[in-house]
């Protein structure tokens, strides 16, 4: 689905929603919700914070659509909310304070090769889908998803938010600049200090 | 091209977003230049490293917790804005610990009694607190109060409590405190009366209701060697319970009689028990009847009456005392 056609289906269920059709949001939110909790979970590096944080901003959406003025798309209103969210949630004491729990229990739940949480038949323990990699590949391959992920919250905040919607959720610099609100240049600045910073943590895990 | 700038555009160079010209400068640079080419490789690699990271999905019931949550929102809004939003606009932080603040101010003063800081003022309590001493120094010398310098206070203070006398109600009590027509009395030469609590209350110095429950009357009773008077004794000496006969005076007995009459109205000795004189404390209550019995064991004759009080009255916990020293000639 092309980017013109996807804001297109976007403003027709935010019409519908406005006009009264509850289930529009509904479709708005399982449209949207992955990229949400993926970005929540890339910025706060914990899989129970980030989805916490994902229907917090699915609330606020809930409460503020019908101040929505159709002047950007909604996916940068909504990653505009989402950035701000997690920033909110990294500053807040009760964030600080968990992070420094160990958690034992709880493994991030990925597509593909692991599932975790309350919707696996076992929660808590690992559950290997994809029979073509060697256990120690797939052991490998989540060292090193952990590894960077480590890497990736050791960035400042603004780092992390242009960072993460360049390398990960893959938007263009016009989008982040639009979403973080700040110009085009700063936006070059941010990214390249990011990925310097983080290819210098990288070397020193190594 | 510089290292430093060769390596500052790097991150846009992956991107593929350089212009032309510097992308060309940058390209002939990477390839005479191998710290920065090395560098290109780690920063590519690192691109690689998140093209391979997975995608996080949200979990399965994300839709049916997000309902429960907004089914719970309003409620949680609704406390949030009437605590925070009372009047539909946000109150200032500021506002809100002024308020506070005032609150707990009128608090601790509504806690701390403010009736002990006004009777601390100088002015109110000094001249009754100087008198109590000095009369209490004559005393305990035993010295006639006349001799000592306590003379002017006493009848500075003697004054004033004439002075309550007159604006009180006018007592209905006789000036002689007689036993019983025909016995021995006892005829008060100055101030025969105690008086209330209420009479002696003077600008500045309070006397709370309940003061007559705490006072205690405090005698000088001097016993000296006097002329008997003339009295007629055929009657009253028949209905003495004691005669004057059996009391010698100044004898063991007498004071013995005495003491015995001072504790039965809950009085204490304060000052010795010598032959010719005994100090002692009388509850107020039972000042009245005090004497009257005492007329029964001779003829005594008030010489002298001072009172004051001796006492900060209103402070909690205090006892209130009014002592009185009289001296009583036989």
């Amino acid at each position: 689905m092309s980017k013109q056609t996807e804001k297109g289906e976007d403003e027709r269920l935010i019409g519908d929603f406005l006009i009264g059709n509850k289930s529009s949001f509904d479709r708005l939110v399982l449209r949207y919700q992955n990229r949400v909790v993926n970005l929540c979970f890339r910025m706060t590096g914990d899989y129970e914070e980030a989805v916490d944080c994902a229907q917090e901003i699915f609330v606020k959406v809930f409460r503020s659509l019908d101040h929505f003025r159709f002047q950007s798309s909604f996916s940068t209103w909504l990653y505009r909310i989402t950035v701000n969210t997690c920033k909110n949630r990294l500053s807040s004491f009760k964030y600080r304070f968990h992070r420094k729990m160990i958690r034992l229990d709880e493994i991030p739940r990925t597509d593909g090769d692991c599932r975790t949480g309350r919707n696996s038949p076992n929660p808590g323990q690992r559950e290997i889908v994809n029979g073509s990699a060697s256990p120690a590949d797939v052991l490998e391959r989540r060292e090193n998803e952990a590894l960077l992920q480590k890497a990736i919250d050791s960035l400042p905040k603004t780092h992390k938010a242009a960072l993460v919607l360049r390398d990960i959720e893959g938007l263009s610099y016009e989008e982040i600049g639009s979403i973080l609100g700040c110009g085009l240049g700063t936006v070059k600045s941010r990214i390249a200090r990011a990925r310097d910073q983080l290819r210098h943590t990288l070397e020193g895990m190594m | 091209m510089k290292c430093k700038e060769a390596k500052k555009l790097l991150s846009q160079y992956t991107d593929g977003i350089l212009d032309p010209v510097v992308m060309g400068e940058l390209k002939s640079h990477l390839g005479s230049c191998e710290s920065c080419s090395k560098a290109l490789e780690a920063l590519l690699e690192m691109r690689r490293r998140f093209d391979l990271l997975p995608e996080v999905n949200a979990p399965d019931d994300f839709l049916q917790r997000l309902h429960e949550r907004l089914d719970r929102e309003p409620v949680v809004k609704r406390i949030v804005k009437k605590l925070f939003f009372p009047l539909g606009r946000k109150i200032p932080l500021e506002l809100a610990a002024a308020v506070s603040m005032a609150l707990v101010v009128i608090l601790l003063l509504q806690a701390l009694p403010l009736s002990r800081f006004k009777l601390t003022l100088p002015e109110e309590t000094s001249p009754m607190e100087r008198l109590p001493e000095e009369v209490r120094q004559a005393e305990l010398s035993e010295k006639p109060p006349e001799n000592t310098a306590v003379a002017p206070l006493r009848a500075e203070h003697e004054q004033k409590i004439e002075k309550a006398r007159v604006s009180e109600k006018p007592r209905e009590e006789p000036e002689k405190i007689i036993g019983e027509p025909g016995m021995s009395e006892i005829v008060p030469q100055k101030a025969p009366a105690i008086p209330e609590p209420e009479s002696l209350e003077e600008p500045g110095l309070k006397v709370p209701a309940e003061a007559p429950h705490t006072t205690d009357v405090r005698i000088f009773l001097r016993l000296v060697q006097a002329e008997q008077e003339e009295k007629p004794e055929a009657t009253t000496m028949a209905k003495k319970s004691i005669s004057e006969q059996d009391m010698e005076y100044g004898s063991a007995r007498e004071i013995e009689l005495i003491l015995a009459l001072v504790n039965r109205y809950s009085g204490s000795v304060v000052n010795g028990e010598s032959q010719d004189s005994i100090t002692f404390e009388i509850p107020m209550a039972s000042y009245a009847q005090f004497l009257e019995d005492l007329g029964k064991y001779g003829q005594y004759r008030l010489e002298t009456l001072t009172g004051r009080i001796e006492s900060t009255a209103g402070i909690e916990g205090s006892t209130e005392t009014i002592t009185v020293s009289i001296e009583l000639t036989k």
